[in-house]
């Protein structure tokens, strides 16, 4: 009883800590926005400068930000019970490799165009990333095989693969084309439309519900494959259903962002190390700190660094460290399990 | 009435070498107390995962209760199958109420929280395994024979009607092996409870259990009560040592290794 009370404390804390850093964060950048003047009129007025550039810039790439690591961490939850491997995150299965290799062939190709508001790279990266699942989940059909070890080895093996067309499209590809892809695969937040936001919200959202139906048998799986199935887990459905859902989460988000490294892999952390293994708290809990982490990095990243701005996935990199590593000395016990 | 009825059962892993389960009938009454005894590699653990659905046999079929095991779904089945698997670890700290509590997710709703009744079966299960004192502690921190009785008490938290266990007194000292059999015991006696043990414990499985199988290489060499198929004889020809018979206060037979050079046979295939 005592555990549930302290969950739902750390719920709590995440979701108010998330709503903060998701106002906040828009008043900060290398323009002053005072959250006085924004709201000094409702709907604010058409000569309202703070207003603007709250509203139709920095809201709408904060929501981006809160969106990707949101889907991110949860994917990297999920990941990380149904391959029972803590070293598991959303690019695991070879998402990122799916995914860089059709953003890279795009920009090789010289593709600007927009197709519904998306740039031809974004949907590119997205049919790469489907690509990659569509032969992960190929091999492991073909090995007649969905056990962890299976979709751990077919996901490294299709990663790899990709990534050398990857290094062979940089390789020849002429500077302006290698610098746009180095600054694709670091990842990237971008200034971006609010219906682009709202369409990534509804798939994210959708998925998310999808995973925390099934938090009870990500419990048990994460204990074991076959310890789940003797408790009544239908273990290939939940395995496929709940890979499938949290790597088109992922691939979605990865096309609009790029493989931001790390969010997938330390949020997932900080809260089994915080709350324990209960992923009916683990998922909400990770999808809000994943997405105040993200907005908070890419503030930094925005904002102070002079006029430049600083991939947000050098910056998740170099945040996140420290606090893993802060949590696993003070929580010890986590590694002797 | 047969609870457990296996009927000309066969399994291949499918790497198709090594181990093979030959074409085995068995059958388990209701409220049996049965004991697979055996080298390793005679086919128990395999025999134990058909029984519990899984491995997917070959050939032939298990029923239980009259009904083919595939025929239940996921759900129902652990309604009334419990097993219990040998060298059980987690990648992720679990605590011991964690653990126990798994064993009613086939009876939980997907959006339900555990309601009154289930909190009880769970601390009654820690209770009938003597876990009771360390329901709060993390599985990491506990003993091996701790560790077993809790993987126990998650079993018993599903209320089974069988109970399947795959060496529970393996990595055991003597005393938690024998702590450990007394429960199983018990559980038969006061809960009405079917049970299946794959052991080693060959004085220990004739002193507790009932009824004995004796599998050799993939096949049934000798079942019925312990004082029929514990022989020298028998045990001479499947685990290829050369024993001695000890009667013991009474009906319960010992058996010790005649001398130190006791390993008669060799096994071919091993």
């Amino acid at each position: 009883m005592n555990r549930t009370a302290s969950k739902t404390f750390v719920l709590l804390f995440t979701a108010v800590f998330f709503v903060l850093v998701l106002f906040g964060c828009p008043l900060v950048g290398p323009t002053q926005v005072s959250w006085a003047r924004v709201f000094q009129a409702w709907p604010p007025l058409p000569g309202n400068q703070d207003a603007q550039i709250f509203f139709s810039i920095r809201l709408p790439r904060n929501l981006l930000a809160a969106l990707a690591g949101a889907a991110m961490a949860c994917a990297g939850i999920v990941f990380q019970a149904v391959l029972r491997n803590p070293l598991a995150c959303p690019f695991t299965l070879g998402v990122a490799g799916g995914s860089s290799f059709g953003a890279v062939v795009a920009i090789l190709l010289g593709f600007t165009t927009l197709v519904h508001g998306f740039s031809l790279v974004t949907l590119f990266s997205f049919l790469g990333a489907l690509f990659s699942l569509f032969l992960v989940y190929s091999l492991a059909s073909m090995l007649r095989s969905f056990s962890a070890l299976t979709l751990l080895l077919a996901g490294v093996a299709i990663n790899y693969f990709f990534n050398a067309l990857v290094l062979l499209a940089y390789y020849i590809a002429d500077f302006t084309q290698a610098y746009a892809m180095i600054h694709w695969m670091i990842g990237s937040l971008d200034v971006v439309e609010l219906g682009t936001v709202v369409k990534l919200a509804l798939g994210v959202g959708a998925g998310f519900l999808a995973l925390w139906a099934l938090a009870r048998e990500l419990n048990l799986l994460s204990a074991g494959e076959e310890l789940a199935k003797v408790k009544g887990v239908p273990t290939s459905r939940v395995i496929v259903g709940s890979i499938v859902v949290a790597s088109l989460m992922t691939s979605a988000v990865v096309a609009l962002t790029g493989p931001i490294a790390f969010v997938g892999l330390i949020i997932p952390h900080i809260y089994r190390l915080w709350i324990g293994n209960d992923h009916r708290f683990l998922l909400p809990c990770s999808a809000l700190g994943g997405g105040a982490f993200l907005m908070l990095c890419d503030t930094v990243a925005r904002s102070f660094f002079g006029s430049t701005e600083v991939p947000v996935g050098v910056l998740t990199a170099l945040l996140g460290v420290p606090v893993l590593l802060w949590l696993l000395f003070h929580r010890r016990n986590y590694l002797a399990a | 009435m047969f609870l457990f009825e296996i009927q000309n059962l066969s399994f291949r892993y499918p790497s198709h070498c090594g181990f093979e389960l030959h074409p085995t009938t068995l059958s388990v009454e209701k409220g049996g107390l049965v004991g697979l005894l055996g080298p390793n590699g005679a086919g128990k653990s395999t025999l134990l995962k058909l029984m519990v659905g899984l491995a997917r046999p070959q050939q032939g079929r298990v029923l239980l209760e009259g009904r083919p095991l595939q025929d239940l779904p996921v759900r129902e089945r652990a309604r009334k199958i419990a097993y219990v698997p040998q060298g059980l670890h987690f990648t992720f700290p679990l605590t011991v109420m964690e653990i126990v509590g798994m064993g009613r997710h086939p009876y939980v709703g997907r959006f339900q929280p555990f309601t009154a009744e289930d909190r009880a079966v769970c601390e009654r299960a820690l209770s009938l395994c003597d876990a009771l004192d360390f329901k709060g502690r993390s599985y990491g921190e506990l003993s091996g024979g701790e560790r077993q009785r809790v993987l126990l008490a998650s079993a018993l938290a599903q209320t089974p009607r069988v109970l399947l266990l795959d060496e529970p007194t393996l990595s055991l000292d003597l005393s938690h092996q024998i702590l450990l059999f007394e429960i199983v015991r018990k559980l038969h006696r006061e809960e009405g409870l079917t049970v299946v043990v794959a052991t080693h414990e060959l004085n220990l499985a004739g002193r507790f259990l009932d009824r004995l199988v004796l599998m050799k290489e993939g096949r049934v060499f000798a079942q019925g009560a312990p004082q029929k198929v514990l022989t020298p004889g028998n045990i001479g020809a499947v685990l290829g040592v050369a024993v001695d018979k000890l009667s013991h206060k009474g009906d319960f037979p010992y058996f010790v290794p005649k001398n130190k050079n006791a390993v008669i046979l060799r096994n071919d295939n091993g």
